[in-house]
């Protein structure tokens, strides 16, 4: 098992398109490979993140429960929604995520925003994203404040053991990570006081049947 | 108040644009509107941001199209001062110091 952090930024999605530098691709290919997870720091650039945390922290949540392995509140539909939709649906991100991970042609990005507080009954629980053409995960951290626990790890199916385990809690940092078979991941509890609020989906081979197609349950 | 080519616009800190194919889409964050640029109009909003003033913008669009003066000029600032109502640009001296 490894603990990532800290890794250097390497991509930037800006308010213009992603940036990014061909020689750092290698490294976090080799380490997606080793691992099935790479950790992208600073993936929102500094200004568009402001615009970002902005819209998150007007925008309304509302409980949202799916069934079997997650509760949580969850951003209804709005400017936000459609403003994360329109920055990550890039065909330029879509070319730097397959250059990291190998996977095949992505089509479309498909995820929602999550909120997960401390102290009530929001949770997750190992699951594998499998279906949909869902071949790679993202979770970008919006959070307001540093959170506890919140973890993302993934192992193999039902093992003892962790393939890697990897805290997510620098305001606009991302994690990708593989949907295959056989891989499993979740989100740890949550501790102490500070909620974990986050934007994340998959980067799926197929055009999605609509803004969530069946998101509820990425990391 | 309409725009010169003497002004410098910028564009707002909550502008957001994703260029694919010689088009551009521009989405407004405060408001949640998008507006499409074709390539024409792509090129354009590119020269605005690359150019002191609207009026070296114009000029460096007008090196790229055979068209009559009058009639690029009337087109372009017929774009700028569109985007500027719909908050897709700015004077320069209007920009936000507290987003700096």
């Amino acid at each position: 098992m490894s603990v990532v952090s800290g890794e250097r930024e390497a991509f930037r999605l800006t308010r213009t398109g992603p940036e990014w530098r061909d020689h750092d691709v290698g490294g976090l290919r080799e380490t997606f490979d080793r691992q099935h997870c790479v950790k992208l720091p600073g993936f929102i650039a500094p200004p568009l993140l402001r615009q970002i945390h902005r819209l998150v922290a007007s925008a309304a949540f509302a409980e949202f429960v799916h069934e079997g392995i997650a509760s949580e509140l969850q951003m209804t539909a709005g400017v936000c929604t459609g403003a994360l939709d329109f920055l990550v649906n890039d065909p330029r991100l879509f070319e730097f995520v397959r250059a990291v991970t190998a996977c095949a042609p992505i089509r479309a990005f498909v995820g929602r925003v999550y909120r997960r507080c401390p102290g009530t009954d929001h949770h997750d629980s190992w699951h594998d994203d499998l279906g949909r053409q869902r071949m790679i995960g993202m979770s970008v951290n919006l959070s307001d404040e540093p959170y506890e626990g919140g973890t993302f790890e993934i192992r193999r199916f039902k093992a003892d053991t962790l393939i890697a385990s990897m805290p997510n809690v620098g305001l606009g940092d991302a994690i990708l990570f593989r949907i295959a078979d056989g891989l499993e991941h979740q989100v740890t509890a949550l501790r102490g006081a500070a909620a974990k609020t986050a934007f994340a989906g998959w980067f799926v081979g197929h055009r999605p049947d609509g803004p969530s197609d069946g998101a509820a349950g990425a990391q | 108040m309409a725009f010169s080519l003497d002004d410098r616009a910028t564009v707002p800190d909550g502008v957001v644009s994703r260029e694919l194919d010689g088009e551009t889409v521009l989405l407004n964050l405060e408001t949640g509107m998008y507006f499409g640029l074709d390539a024409v109009g792509t090129d354009m909003w590119r020269a605005i941001g690359e150019s002191a003033t609207l009026g070296e913008a114009l000029a460096a669009v007008r090196g790229q199209y055979d068209v009559d003066e009058a009639t690029i000029r009337s087109d372009f600032l017929q774009l700028a001062d569109e985007l500027l109502a719909k908050g897709l640009l700015q004077r320069a001296d209007q920009e936000a110091p507290s987003a700096r």
